[in-house]
């Protein structure tokens, strides 16, 4: 039994540590034997009896030891556990307290953060609804997204024809089911005729996206025989506006283009695809003799193991034994392995958002900028009060308190601080979001999906913390990265002075450098905007109305049918007041539909060995369309009546076209055909290029036909009013009426929402992180005005000792301004380097702005910096009147 | 963390008898168990494994504390650990005297041990 060393018994402390417990355990119980052994002794029982008996009393001597080592360990487990939590729960009161008794720090502090981390946490709801969460079928990671392509013939991406379809669906093992899918505009009959939306789909669709209805059944393979299918699945929203939600739906009888159809079953809420505005599913009733029209969309589940590689090349391998056998599409002697000939095969997901990835993930950075910003402003906060704290630290330190107590004691503080912050900043997270999808300002693929979700709340929860620790280092450094000083005068007085000093210039350098990388990005997508908006686009969208007049499939069974609709119709609005112009069109301008075709003109070379094909945009439109849209014919005439059935067959085209061939776009007279046609057109005029697809993108060649000589029932009537448009367009909806009854006239809609929509993604972008960065520069130069202000405050005593001793005041000014412009200076040049880096990264979301653009590269890191020297003057000022007596005074 | 005493009736006699051996002095864990087997005339000899277990148990639930001390400096220089009463454990020893006290006190007790009892 040795003595333990005396200090702890001195002290009476407990031995902790497992090494600590076992001698005390050990001790304890030798003792407790020695005891007995002595008492044995007394009674005179020979020692070597006596140790016997002691120990045989004892029982198992290692059992009780191991026993009562457990008990011991678990219960020091639990003390240390239980002091660690009251001193944790002490450090909440105490930073608790210590925020209450400065209101407004603590409230300027959590709205900064609130801010930063709301915007961060609502752009990041954006990031997880849309990129990250999974897409809402079963096994998601088996879905793809199918389509052709055929780079020769400028078809990047070509759908599927019937044809295609099942041979892919019969013929391709990688997938476990594969659909097609065409979007439709039908008629729904009745008293008021209205226009759905549908989905056409191939009868594996439901199958492929393993979902199951909400009510009734879907349909499957056996619907995909012609003429064998009139039923139809509604989906959810439309089953709500259409039915009140009625359970007894399933049965009901739609009247649909006239037809008959069976409502068979119901969707659940969740399920939006292709698109979520898709009102009502048919079976497409699927064709596998129909070997053109390339319509169908892809979408199939991969069989179980199969990657998308694997089935890419199988189905490519399908794909060009099809080919082959396709005299039109391949040149002679030409065989598919010499071509481009290939199909897309893309996870289903990355498909859907690949066009909003990059912007969103644009966002975030900037956003989190922003929020780097705001830490540093709570930071310079956080330093104002250290100056007044550096005293009650240093008394904490001379009571006993060490340093990483001290340490700790602040960073609970700053992590108090930033919870508020976090809580605050989610709630304004939670409404922007629920504003942002309520308000359909922009529409943004899987927008149903966003939302403020738990995994949106556990990413607040860690950047809250996270700002927390980062703002925290700013006090720790001033309180116990120095040495704990016993003098409490001098802490108090030298707390804010050098290392702090240090901490605020750091500050400073990378506020304004955070906040110059940001408006510079910025600025460049501002710009980039502005450049689009103002792009010319060939015509002019304004005081145009386009209402969606789909003929009755039944009445109008012929597309010869609809021409003398076309001319009564015209010739009735034409004459209403208000109407300026009016015209059909086959496709409307940034209606996101477009159809190509491939063309020869005549006396030119036909399409080389390589079965290289022109593409041309095609559109069919009446007379008066070019002078209702603006756009300026160049050379030759509009269509006329006299263009009709039985004529000279015209076509108009564009000037990219035109330029082509015709560099002085003396074109008129001269004649082309489409490859897949054998009537030659003349052209008669020249038309101005117009950006009818992607206001980025410039104009493809275009060819514009007369309905008359190329009838379609698919038709959209364009109207340019003067005044009041609303007016005049029901007015025409009356008179269209009047005409024929039949047909749904929901779907008007101004032709500038047209570009709008296609402007969706970039204006949020624009908006987004212009409003980013302005809340960035504003927070940078309030702090950049804290940190200077608490530079002259600290230095008060030191202004007023110079000036004490004969220094101009001008010549204070001047100090504290040379000491600003460095600090800018750096920051600028930094924040430069930054936004240098930045915009290499954000190029693809530049349109006509040089990623170095001079104009952003200068003049806003100018301006910011001026800001930063002009937020240094007020506080110069304020030194240049520092009283040397006051400042003597206040030690 | 201030527990009720209330939560801890009804004690198990061994740790009764601890508490009530406590309740006079501080004793080290084999003064103890000699002195339980005193009161209880020997009726209750407690093993040691079963003794220092109950010991801990008590500490952990704050009725008894241990102390490191000398016993008499002059004689032995051994460092041992000593048990006391705690303000709680005195409540709850209290406690449990007035429930015992009370339960003794019923009359069916008193004709048992008229009837029954050996004194």
């Amino acid at each position: 039994m040795t003595l333990t060393p005396g200090w702890r018994r001195l002290f009476r402390i407990p031995r902790v540590g497992r090494r600590g417990i076992e001698r005390d355990v050990d001790d304890e119980l030798s003792f407790h034997l020695a005891m007995r052994v002595e008492k044995l002794r007394d009674r005179g029982v020979p020692e070597e009896i006596a140790n016997a008996e002691a120990l045989a009393r004892f029982g198992d001597a290692s059992r009780v030891r191991d026993e009562l080592l457990t008990i011991d360990q678990q219960f020091a487990r639990e003390a240390r556990l239980m002091d660690w939590l009251d001193s944790v729960r002490a450090d909440l009161r105490y930073a608790i307290r210590t925020l209450r008794r400065s209101p407004v720090f603590t409230i300027v502090a959590v709205l900064t953060l609130a801010i930063g981390i709301g915007a961060t946490s609502a752009i990041f709801s954006l990031v997880n609804g849309i990129l990250l969460e999974p897409l809402p079928y079963a096994h998601p990671e088996q879905l793809v997204s199918f389509a052709q392509s055929y780079p020769e013939k400028g078809l990047d991406s070509w759908q599927l024809s019937q044809e295609n379809l099942a041979m892919y669906r019969d013929g391709a093992s990688d997938f476990a089911s594969f659909a097609g899918f065409a979007r439709r505009g039908v008629t729904l009959g009745g008293e008021h005729p209205e226009r759905l939306t549908v989905e056409r789909t191939t009868g594996e669709f439901f199958q492929v996206l393993g979902v199951a209805p909400l009510l009734g059944h879907t349909y499957g393979n056996a619907e995909d025989t012609p003429r064998t299918n009139s039923v139809a699945v509604l989906t959810y929203a439309f089953w709500q506006s259409h039915f009140g939600g009625r359970r007894d739906v399933v049965g009901t009888v739609l009247d649909l283009d006239g037809e008959p159809v069976t409502v068979i079953g119901v969707m659940p809420r969740s399920f939006a695809f292709p698109r979520s505005d898709t009102q009502v599913y048919l079976p497409l009733g699927l064709d596998p003799t129909r070997r053109f029209g390339w319509f169908l969309g892809g979408v199939a589940r991969l069989a179980p193991g199969v990657t998308v590689e694997q089935a890419h090349r199988q189905t490519t391998q399908i794909f060009r034994r099809w080919a082959a056998d396709m005299p039109q599409l391949l040149p002679p002697g030409i065989v598919p392995e010499r071509t481009g000939l290939t199909t897309l095969v893309r996870p289903l997901q990355s498909a859907i958002v690949t066009d909003v990835r990059r912007p969103l993930i644009v966002l975030q950075a900037a956003v989190l900028l922003m929020l780097l910003i705001a830490v540093a402003n709570v930071a310079t906060l956080q330093s104002g009060r250290a100056a007044g704290r550096a005293r009650e630290i240093a008394v904490r330190g001379a009571l006993g308190a060490t340093r990483t107590r001290v340490g700790r004691q602040l960073l609970t503080e700053s992590i108090v601080l930033a919870i508020l912050g976090g809580v605050a900043g989610a709630a304004l997270a939670w409404i922007g979001v629920r504003e942002f999808t309520a308000s359909g300002i922009v529409t943004l693929p899987r927008l149903d999906d966003v939302r403020v979700d738990p995994r949106v709340l556990a990413f607040t929860l860690l950047v809250s913390l996270a700002c927390g620790v980062l703002f925290g280092l700013a006090p720790l450094w001033h309180a116990v990265g120095r040495r704990a000083t016993s003098d409490i005068a001098r802490a108090q007085r030298e707390g804010s002075h050098r290392g702090a000093r240090r901490v605020n210039n750091v500050l400073v350098v990378a506020q304004l450098g955070l906040s110059v990388t940001l408006l510079v990005a910025a600025g460049l997508v501002l710009e980039s905007f502005q450049h689009l908006v103002r792009t010319d686009l060939g015509f002019d969208p304004r005081g145009v109305t386009a209402i969606s007049t789909p003929l009755p499939m039944m009445k109008y069974g012929t597309n010869a049918s609809a021409v003398p609709f076309t001319e009564t119709a015209l010739r009735t609005v034409r004459s209403l007041p208000g109407v300026r112009s009016a015209a059909f069109v086959q496709v409307v301008p940034f209606s996101g539909a477009v159809n190509t075709d491939g063309y020869l003109i005549e006396g030119h070379a036909p399409p080389s060995a390589t079965g290289t094909e022109k593409q041309v945009v095609t559109n069919v439109v009446t007379p008066g369309f070019f002078r209702t849209l603006n756009i300026t014919l160049l050379r030759g005439r509009d269509f006329t009546t006299a263009d009709r059935d039985g004529s000279l067959p015209v076509t108009i085209v564009d000037e990219t076209l035109a330029r082509e061939y015709w560099p002085d776009l003396n074109a008129v007279g001269r004649r082309m055909r489409l490859t897949g046609d054998t009537t030659w057109l003349t052209i008669v005029g020249v038309a101005r290029s117009v950006r009818d697809e992607d206001v980025a993108t410039p104009s493809r060649p275009h060819m514009y036909t007369p309905i008359a000589q190329q009838p379609t029932t698919w038709l959209t009537l364009v109207v340019r009013s003067d005044g009041d448009a609303t007016a005049t367009t029901d007015a025409v909806r009356r008179a269209i009426h009047g005409i024929e009854s039949g047909i749904p006239l929901d779907g008007v809609r101004p032709l500038t929402q047209y570009v709008d929509h296609a402007l969706d993604t970039r204006r949020m972008t624009e908006i987004l992180l212009g409003a980013f960065a302005l809340m960035a520069v504003l927070l940078a130069a309030v702090g950049i005005y804290g940190v200077m202000s608490l530079y002259v405050s600290n230095r008060t005593r030191e202004f007023g000792i110079r000036m004490a001793v004969g220094a101009e005041p001008s010549r204070v000014v001047r100090l504290v301004l040379s000491e600003g412009i460095a600090l800018a200076i750096v920051g600028v040049v930094l924040g430069v380097g930054g936004a240098l880096i930045a915009s290499r990264w954000i190029g693809s979301l530049l349109y006509d702005v040089s990623a170095h653009d001079p104009l952003a590269f200068t003049v806003l890191p100018i301006a910011l910096g001026a800001l930063a020297v002009a937020s240094c003057v007020l506080p110069a000022r304020r030194a240049a009147k520092s009283d040397p007596l006051v400042a003597l005074r206040a030690e | 963390m201030a527990a009720n005493p209330r939560s801890f009736i009804p004690l198990r006699p061994v740790e009764f008898l601890v508490l009530l051996a406590l309740a006079d002095e501080e004793l080290h864990g084999y003064a103890l168990t000699q002195q339980i087997d005193e009161r209880t005339g020997g009726a209750v000899r407690l093993e040691p494994g079963n003794l220092y277990k109950v010991l801990k148990r008590l500490v952990a639930d704050g009725l008894i504390a241990g102390t490191h001390r000398r016993a008499a400096p002059e004689l032995d220089s051994e460092r041992r650990r000593y048990y006391r009463l705690t303000r709680l454990g005195a409540r709850v020893a209290a406690l449990e005297a007035e429930r015992l006290e009370t339960l003794l006190a019923s009359r069916t007790v008193r004709s048992l041990t008229r009837r029954f009892g050996t004194a």
